[in-house]
């Protein structure tokens, strides 16, 4: 890795910027279901609904910058992705199972 | 981890990849697959709480502080590459003892957690969900608890004279990544069980 | 071909201290350890199988008591999966994958050679439990509540649990190493689609493992809780339930049994070439289908739960996508049938086994899409019926596809041939064995002959099937004896091979047999998917002992640097079976084991890395 100055203060920018986003993002989080009206507001599904998609950008945010995945070949997205995929799946569809099915 | 040839130019990659790097994200992979087993086991058992308490026992408060905690903590993580990477070892060496610092703040909390369930009724025998909660939080602790291991290892590798050359950061980014992925399950954790 | 003159091939592989071999990183050496070792693995396991079919040779026999049965049929799957049929797929990896990708070791020699002792020191904790308070008796399948520590209150489980979560930590070990090596370490000019099959079903294989094996560990680790902690996970009394382990087990078991089967698959889609010689009918639909089993297995597990009473739209669904598998199987059946089409075939011993093992595929997949059928499972489920499919496929599949894989590269590991006489002598008793074994139990499936019972009344009708079945078996144990005999004398006094005798395709031929420690003097570029046989176009039809490949320039052959041995994996392997012991044993073991481990870890950290 050359090291190059003006392109690490540009890199440590970068990753402020991303603790800011990632932090808002947690405060975010965290008041949707702690305020009533909020919750109320936006009924169950919606406060579920938010918070997935919320933590999801939160993830991404982790991955793609500080585990440098946005600027790495794209072999390590791949070996990162497929067993996320898989293990999503399958914790859908028995979440599902076992949700839906009473048992 | 060794590379079966010595020399720099004799080794020979077909992606241009490094070896060590392309086998720490096959482990996370697998990894994700392991804390989506437990993950689901506490979906599951979220409102199986014959016998004890459930949810209403978390402590968001005091779980908001620790989250930040790590979520800071990989910040501080990846602020220590950069600079290792920029050549300025002092600062690498101070973000990544901020990294163990924060990590072991987070362990503290952790186990503050767990006594005071305790304390209150609940056990992993109690119940289902004190079973799932433990056992879930209880894992992801003891990987970051390992986090904090290999971080001290490679604090204490900084005085040693590694990491002073450019290819040489490897030891650095591949505990990143692992403190990363822990940061990244956590994420998946506190969402799913403390917020929803 | 200088087979006349006096080569006597290099065998170096076999000598050496022992403690060149306790230390070694060779991934050839640590192919013949697997190989030994699992075959060593496949008596005992056979043994087993032998001691439950003469219990079961006639109805109401007290041969083998009820409580030793269990400990019998328990012990045989877990020993055939675990410890025989995977480290012999292993063996194969080791040996073949550096080989065919014009590499000179793995990525990771030392993990390599720690997850080899990882195998070894966790199969012997699991036998040990035969003479410690007793074998684990619950099938290789765990169900609870029936390992509940109420249940169970030996250690009997505690062996199984903690020791196959020790077998699963040595192979995501070895597949993390495979998969770097496969995707890092290719020779110039060898794309993906240049790999030999073999690789590719290695490397599909792998990422199996690193996918489904954390389902399992996940899964024992609750139940180690439930027996230990208190906790209720897979106990209705606690809240928890029962089919929660079903589910985990088999989201695991299932790609399980596609990564033991991909391997064979890869072997014999090496073997059909090269005995028909002509290039594998279909390579990119063979290497995709490869990939789309893997990825549709990881969507079929419940079809082992048909019977559980999940419901009709998971019956459904699950029945749907398990005859969905059957198509990229199939697949694979037509291409290697039409890569045998317009050959010229040569029937020596590899090849019977190999099509030996298309064909009783071919039957075992049957019966596999039968069982897809919820209806028909529920009259088939826990009957003979599914003994004999998953036989069909496991023995007829991969057991067929090892031995030819054994047969046709035991010659690059000895430099001698096995006899091809008694190779058939095997192969046609071996053949007449399983399906006199394995046949009749279709039928005694459908008669209604349940699994896991130790002895039948007499007036069911399943006595024939039954004598014919262990006459069959015993015929099997006859056949191994063949075989190993074989194999012994051979490795003395076979007839020396050279480096090609089979005039194959890929990179392995092009090398001295056994190779050199370095294997390749210079790596050699890659134009095509059969690199050796571009090479020998025109140079004459048997393999020249050094075919002219390119090579690549820059690539320095002064200067050939070989890993150094290391005594810190078997150490670190030690230490953490050690442990193990200590959960069952005595716990000072454990602190033991895990100094043994901490101080292994740091040594090989030290150690300098080539």
């Amino acid at each position: 890795m050359t090291a190059h100055g003006a392109e690490h203060r540009h890199g440590y920018a970068k990753y402020l910027v991303v603790a800011v986003v990632l932090t808002v993002i947690t405060i975010i989080e965290i008041v949707i279901p702690s305020r009533p009206e909020i919750r109320d507001a936006l009924t169950r599904p919606g406060v579920v609904a938010s918070l997935l998609v919320l933590s999801f950008v939160k993830g991404i945010g982790v991955v793609a910058y500080y585990m440098h995945l946005r600027e790495d070949s794209r072999l390590f997205t791949a070996l990162f992705m497929f067993p996320f995929i898989i293990a999503s799946s399958i914790v859908l569809i028995l979440f599902f199972i076992f949700t839906l099915s009473g048992a | 981890m060794s590379s079966p040839s010595h020399v720099e130019h004799e080794h020979h990659s077909s992606t241009g990849l490094d070896n060590r790097k392309l086998a720490v994200w096959a482990f996370l992979g697998s990894e994700t697959m392991f804390f989506g087993c437990f993950i689901l086991v506490m979906l599951i058992n979220k409102h199986n709480t014959l016998g004890g308490q459930g949810q209403e026992i978390l402590d968001l408060a005091l779980t908001s502080v620790t989250t930040f905690v790590l979520l800071t903590s990989s910040l501080s993580m990846v602020l220590s590459l950069a600079a290792f990477r920029n050549g300025s070892i002092v600062w690498g060496r101070i973000w990544l003892g901020l990294v163990i610092l924060m990590g072991i703040v987070f362990l503290g909390g952790q186990v503050y957690e767990f006594s005071e369930f305790v304390h209150h009724g609940l056990t992993p025998s109690t119940n289902l969900f004190g079973a799932s909660f433990f056992t879930l939080v209880g894992f992801h602790g003891a990987h970051v608890a390992i986090g904090v291991l290999w971080l001290t290892t490679v604090f204490v590798y900084s005085y040693r004279g590694r990491f002073k050359s450019g290819s040489d950061m490897w030891g650095i980014e591949f505990v990143g990544l692992y403190w990363h992925f822990v940061d990244l399950v956590w994420v998946a954790i506190f969402t799913l069980i403390y917020l929803v | 071909m200088a087979t006349l003159s006096a080569n006597v091939p290099d065998t170096r592989i076999f000598s050496g201290t022992a403690w060149s071999w306790i230390t070694t990183v060779d991934h050839k050496r640590i192919a013949v350890l697997y190989l030994v070792t699992s075959l060593g693995f496949f008596l005992v396991g056979g043994l087993e199988a032998l001691l439950l079919r003469l219990q079961l040779s006639r109805p109401e026999l007290d041969i083998v008591a009820p409580d030793r049965f269990v400990e019998l049929f328990t012990m045989h799957g877990t020993t055939m999966v675990f410890l025989a049929l995977m480290p012999l797929s292993a063996a194969f990896f080791n040996l073949l994958i550096p080989l065919m990708i014009g590499a000179r070791d793995v990525a990771f020699p030392r993990l390599n050679a720690l997850s080899y002792w990882i195998y070894l020191f966790g199969g012997i904790f699991i036998n040990i439990s035969f003479v410690a308070g007793g074998a684990p008796n619950a099938g290789w399948f765990g169900y609870a509540p029936l390992t509940a520590v109420q249940f169970e209150s030996t250690h009997a489980i505690d062996f199984w649990a903690f020791g196959l979560q020790i077998l699963g930590i040595s192979s995501i070990l070895a597949s993390i190493n495979f998969i770097v090596t496969i995707i890092n370490m290719r020779a110039p000019g060898m794309t993906l689609n240049r790999m030999p099959m073999f690789v590719w079903m290695s490397m599909i294989t792998a990422f199996l493992i690193i996918f489904a094996f954390p389902a399992i560990t996940v899964g024992l680790i609750l139940l180690i809780f439930d027996r230990y902690l208190s906790t209720s996970f897979f106990l209705p009394g606690g809240g928890g339930d029962p089919i929660l382990w079903q589910h985990m087990f088999w989201v695991f078991g299932h790609p399980e049994v596609y990564i033991l089967i991909l391997p064979a698959m890869g072997i014999v889609s090496e073997i059909l070439p090269t005995f028909s010689r002509k290039p594998l009918f279909g390579y990119a639909v063979v290497a995709y289908s490869g990939a789309a089993i893997a990825l549709l297995g990881f969507g079929v597990w419940t079809h082992h739960m048909f019977t559980v009473g999940l419901g009709p739209i998971a019956d459904t669904a699950f029945a749907i996508s398990t005859m969905a598998i059957a198509v990229p199987t199939g697949v694979k059946i037509f291409n290697w049938i039409a890569t045998l089409y317009g050959g010229s075939i040569s029937f020596k011993t590899p090849m019977l086994f190999a099509i030996g093992m298309v064909a009783m595929f071919i039957i075992g997949g049957l019966s596999g899409v039968i069982l897809g059928s919820p209806p028909i499972d529920s009259q088939t489920q826990d009957t003979y019926f599914v003994v004999a499919h998953l036989h069909y496929v496991l023995f007829g599949g991969t057991v067929f596809g090892l031995f030819a894989g054994i047969y046709h590269w035991f010659s690059k590991i000895t430099g001698r041939l096995m006899h091809d006489g008694w190779g058939k002598v095997h192969f046609i008793l071996m053949m007449l064995g399983f399906n006199l074994t394995f046949l009749p139990q279709h039928l005694l499936g459908i008669d209604g002959m349940p699994r896991r019972i130790h002895t039948y009344p007499s007036d069911m009708g399943f006595d024939l099937w039954n004598m014919l079945s262990t006459i069959g078996a015993f015929m099997i144990a006859l056949s191994i004896v063949v075989f190993a005999v074989n194999a012994l004398r051979s490795t003395r006094s076979g007839e020396v091979a050279g480096s090609d005798p089979w005039d194959g395709g890929t990179l392995e031929w092009t090398i001295p047999s056994p190779p050199p420690v370095y294997n390749f003097a210079e790596i050699p570029v890659v134009n095509s998917q059969y690199p050796a046989w571009d090479a020998k176009r025109g140079s004459g039809h048997t393999g020249a002992d050094n075919p002219t490949l390119e090579h690549d320039p820059n690539a320095s052959h002064s200067n050939i640097h070989m890993p150094n041995p290391s005594y810190w994996p078997i150490l670190l392997a030690a230490g953490l079976v050690l442990a193990a012991c200590g959960l069952i044993f005595h716990q000072v073991l454990i602190l033991l084991g895990a100094m043994i481990f901490g101080i292994s870890l740091f040594g090989w950290i030290e150690e300098p890395a080539a």
